[in-house]
């Protein structure tokens, strides 16, 4: 009991850059197909599409999309954040998106005999259906973490990023038709943020309290 | 037992056992959740509230506001032509274990004010969205993939001490309709719900959803290369 806590505790922390060598293609997809296989789903529709991103030009793309989102209140330039160098310098690199997903032959039956309304059947009603898929996409990403990580395959998330689809195809990212939710890095790490953060911030930097985050209503 | 292999167990709950689980393995568990689940600038914009056994009243009006919304979405699925006919406030019975568990736990949008380290930040330019009320609506694409960590965490400790779990995101978004229900404790828009307890009856086992798969209509994930792509 309390293994899995012990070990994300111990494996997980954010990653400043990775090493060049690439863990085998293998277990990357080895891990995602543990990830789609037990991340559950409302209506099993799993409404987002992962794509994994390998060449360095579009790992670049990639980190000018994060980069260039990051905006100084001040002087209102861009303003660069090492902390993004890990997107660059990873050997796999994926990114979720929202996706058109068809009811199945279940949930067709159930459309049929009870009206239900399936917002994420059509990109037209995608709005009314982004929390729940963001949501399920966090789902996701917390299965392939522990995956990953049973393999020695250290990650980092990203959410800074345009969220607008037409400016991933502005800059030479073909494939992506859809909104972007997240990005996440996987790869070995060289450097963690834990060990290159000034010792003075180590205590400043932490989460709110358990008491302000959870509530039992007795 | 393997992460996958644990994974794997975990069923829809159709229906919950008249046995409680105890409150501490529960604390444990969301304490657990709360150590291990990362957070974009240690921020954690959301809020947990949980509501014990003795919160029946509480769980009907949680109820109430998932029916309502389900029978809301069918008046809107005719009137864009996507249906000709609603369910005439039938509850579906799927959203039962929403209302009969013995823990029932209702996440919410939550702004906060940075830590010491990002006041730092602030003050040379950083922008910290998630400080700021009004922009709720802003920020919730950050607060729901954290929920969604977050839950998924919290199901995988609940699950090593043999305790099931169901979710449900059919709900009113809109936090004025749950403090008219009289559920006044969270100030911001509800993200997710889950219910806590000892399965008696799962989905799966469910008469109607067996009867289903006895016709070849099962109800089945989309196919793993339709999710996955590699460039």
């Amino acid at each position: 009991m309390g293994m899995i806590f012990d070990f994300l505790e111990s494996k997980r922390h954010h990653v400043r850059s990775y090493r060049k060598e690439a863990p085998f293609k293998y277990k990357i997809e080895g891990a995602l197909y543990k990830a789609w296989k037990t991340t559950p789903s409302k209506n099993n529709a799993m409404p987002y599409k992962v794509y994994v991103w390998r060449k360095q030009e579009d790992l670049d793309r990639l980190f000018k999309l994060a980069v260039e989102n990051n905006i100084n209140q001040k002087t209102r330039e861009v303003s660069y954040n090492p902390y993004f160098d890990h997107i660059k310098t990873a050997p796999y690199l994926l990114t979720i998106h929202q996706r058109e997903s068809k009811p199945n032959k279940y949930h067709k039956r159930t459309i049929i005999n009870e009206n239900i309304w399936y917002e994420w059947a059509d990109k037209k009603d995608f709005k009314f259906a982004h929390i729940g898929t963001t949501l399920e996409c966090g789902m996701f990403l917390a299965n392939l973490t522990c995956y990953l990580l049973e393999e020695g395959i250290d990650v980092s998330y990203n959410g800074c990023f345009s969220h607008n689809a037409d400016d991933w195809l502005n800059i030479g990212l073909e494939q992506v038709r859809t909104k972007p939710i997240i990005m996440m890095s996987m790869g070995y790490a060289d450097k963690y943020r834990k060990d290159i953060l000034d010792p003075k911030y180590k205590s400043e930097d932490i989460k709110p309290e358990l008491k302000d985050v959870i509530e039992w209503k007795e | 037992m393997s992460h996958f292999d644990l994974l794997e167990k975990r069923h829809h709950v159709r229906k919950y056992s008249d046995k409680i689980p105890p409150k501490e393995m529960i604390e444990n568990a969301l304490y657990k959740a709360w150590k291990t689940t990362p957070s974009k600038n240690n921020a954690m914009p959301y809020k947990v509230f949980v509501y014990g056994p003795e919160h029946k009243e509480k769980k009907k009006a949680i109820h109430a506001m998932i029916h309502g919304n389900h029978d809301d979405a069918e008046h809107r699925a005719i009137e864009r032509g996507q249906a000709d006919k609603t369910e005439g406030g039938r509850p579906n019975p799927f959203y039962e274990h929403m209302m009969y568990n013995p823990y029932c736990v209702c996440i919410h949008a939550q702004p906060r004010e940075p830590n010491d380290f990002y006041k730092f930040q602030v003050k040379r330019g950083m922008f910290f969205d998630q400080a700021w009320p009004e922009r709720v609506e802003n920020f919730i694409d950050t607060s729901a993939i954290e929920v969604g960590m977050f839950l998924q965490n919290l199901s995988t400790y609940l699950l090593e001490q043999g305790i099931d779990i169901s979710y449900t995101s059919c709900f009113f978004r809109d936090i004025k309709k749950w403090h008219e229900a009289g559920l006044t404790e969270a100030e911001y828009r509800p993200i997710c719900l889950m219910s806590i307890g000892y399965s008696k009856l799962y989905r799966k086992d469910d008469p109607y959803v067996k009867s289903a798969a006895k016709f070849n209509r099962s109800d089945i994930k989309p196919e793993y290369k339709d999710m996955v792509k590699w460039v």
